[in-house]
């Protein structure tokens, strides 16, 4: 069986300038933020994003200046605010937003995955996502005439996500206290070409069949497994760590201008080796605080 | 609506608790509640505490039935998942609402017009926005799915507009029928709850109408602080002012360091 554990820059060296980029994660959680930071390192541009609730991951990218478009139901940086790297890139420089719902962003995803080319569902009928978005088109029911939307299948070119194990043949796993395969980074990761999941741990192969049912993702669907622990912070990684608010509102404060953006960009992405050096520059007693603060155990 | 912060209502209530009193009354007690955060998660913990200690409370993130112990930052936090009956994911979460199994969800908006459309999206033009906003997130599912739902805005003219200038969450669209002739589902919003009053909606119109105010505060001040034409219930009651114990668990159990209710007065 092929190995597919990689390097952060040669992973990350499988995404293309102007590719679709579906990202995994929820709102502060989960997002694959080693990865991100080694796209904007590695100076990708044009990149059509795609996901359906996101917040410091498309941000920065935005702020980075990787993003042509965006394609999600939700860009914020939770209690703290908008997103403001994405809020100057729409009102000054008009970037693309296609706006879901998050059942819309999730079907989009869903009906690749199904097989289907479009999926059926109600959210966005009667309200100004269904004219905004051109990959919503209202249907009516063959059966019963009921009207529906339809849902345009997506089929990104690379899904990144991150996840808490996998093997090196790319079996990937979500710890128990957290499982589930009804997650959206499932969906993601299923419905693209080529899938990079980043992972706080690299396990053996008897762990995974083990646990087989932790698996969310067989090997099939992932091309790359690369080892970042801490690999989503400050996200939260569910029972793994918590938030980092303290860095999330650095991140805020200095997303409040195109320059102090840039200098936060240098001190903490730019300007640093790699994932290790970035892990170093947080430093271990706050990762140590994240992890102890850890909840509901 | 931090704007509000630690401005006193009378007998020192701060307005965010009377609204989040308010707003835990409307749930009913056993139904199956979609809570985002702020003051919604506030309510919805009040309401079990008191009132309805059976209401199932859903998350977003796919935690069904929690009992959490402190309040998060966000719907995907892990404190949420404390004494809850099941975790699963976001397309379990989000086909309960498709399905009809969620009785009531709660929204906050930028804007919200007479006919209780929701925007969370974009002032000025979508394309070139002078505000780009969040966007829908779960609101636009929440107000087209949930059976019942609730808005909860600070009562500010920009903010109670004629027209929505972005239709993110569908109230009742354009009027009687409306939903109806779109497609979707549930009865759409039923209340409005501000820092000022509580609104519901004049059946045969569709249009909001004040219900009750706020102890303290007049018809005419709540009038004043919209920005359209307000209708008026036939009676106009005053908002029974939040009980003692109510408060008591809003400041020393369910928000002791005052992040979503304000100041202690």
């Amino acid at each position: 069986m092929r190995e597919k554990i990689m390097g952060l820059r040669e992973a990350v060296a499988l995404i293309k300038d102007g590719d679709t980029v579906a990202i995994g994660g929820h709102t502060l959680r989960r997002h694959p933020m080693a990865l991100i930071h080694e796209i904007i390192r590695q100076g990708r541009r044009d990149l059509q994003l795609q996901g359906w609730n996101n917040g410091i991951d498309m941000d920065m990218l935005i702020g980075a200046g990787c993003a042509a478009s965006v394609e999600t139901s939700y860009i914020g940086i939770s209690a703290f605010g908008l997103a403001l790297n994405f809020r100057r890139a729409c009102e000054r420089d008009g970037l693309k937003v296609i706006e879901h719902s998050e059942t819309t962003g999730l079907d989009m995803f869903r009906a690749t995955v199904m097989g289907m080319s479009f999926f059926p569902t109600k959210t966005p009928l009667g309200s100004d996502l269904m004219r905004v978005n051109e990959h919503l088109t209202e249907i009516a029911c063959p059966f019963t005439g009921e009207p529906f939307a339809a849902v345009r299948a997506a089929r990104p070119d690379v899904a990144i996500i991150h996840a808490h194990t996998a093997d090196r043949y790319g079996n990937v796993q979500l710890d128990a206290q957290r499982w589930n395969d009804q997650s959206a980074d499932v969906l993601i990761a299923k419905a693209a070409r080529t899938t990079v999941a980043s992972v706080e741990q690299i396990v053996s192969d008897e762990e995974v069949y083990r646990n087989s049912a932790l698996t969310v993702l067989p090997r099939k669907f992932v091309a790359a497994v690369v080892e970042a622990p801490y690999g989503a912070h400050p996200c939260a990684c569910d029972a793994r760590y918590d938030y980092d608010l303290e860095e999330t509102g650095k991140y805020y404060e200095a997303s409040k201008s195109k320059g102090s953006f840039k200098a936060y960009l240098d001190t903490r992405v730019r300007g640093v080796a790699d994932h290790m050096e970035y892990l170093e520059r947080i430093g271990i007693e706050r990762l140590m605080r994240l992890t102890r603060t850890r909840v509901a155990r | 609506m931090s704007a509000n912060r630690g401005e006193g209502a009378p007998n020192g209530v701060t307005r965010q608790e009377i609204m989040a009193v308010a707003a835990a009354r409307e749930i009913r007690n056993g139904e199956v509640a979609f809570i985002g955060t702020g003051l919604p998660m506030v309510a919805a913990y009040l309401a079990k505490a008191t009132h309805a200690p059976d209401t199932v409370l859903v998350f977003e993130s796919g935690i069904v039935g929690a009992k959490p112990k402190e309040l998060a930052t966000g719907v995907g936090d892990l404190r949420l998942l404390v004494g809850c009956v099941k975790s699963t994911g976001l397309y379990y979460a989000l086909s309960l609402l498709q399905g009809g199994f969620i009785d009531i969800g709660f929204l906050g908006a930028a804007e919200v017009d007479q006919y209780g459309n929701l925007n969370s999206t974009s002032i000025g033009d979508y394309q070139r926005p002078t505000v780009r906003l969040p966007g829908s997130g779960g609101a636009n599912d929440i107000g087209s799915l949930a059976q019942r739902l609730v808005i909860m805005v600070p009562h500010e003219p920009r903010r109670l507009v004629p027209r929505v200038q972005y239709l993110t969450t569908p109230g009742f669209l354009d009027g009687p029928g409306a939903r109806e002739r779109a497609g979707l589902r549930g009865e759409g919003p039923t209340r409005v709850i501000t820092d000022l009053a509580v609104l519901d909606f004049d059946p045969a119109s569709k249009r909001m109408r004040l219900a009750t105010v706020h102890p303290g505060v007049t018809v005419e001040a709540v009038e004043a602080r919209t920005g359209f034409a307000l209708l008026r219930a036939p009676t106009i009651g005053e908002t029974p002012p939040p009980s003692a114990e109510e408060v008591r668990l809003l400041r020393e159990r369910i928000d002791p360091e005052g992040i979503y209710i304000g100041q202690k007065a």
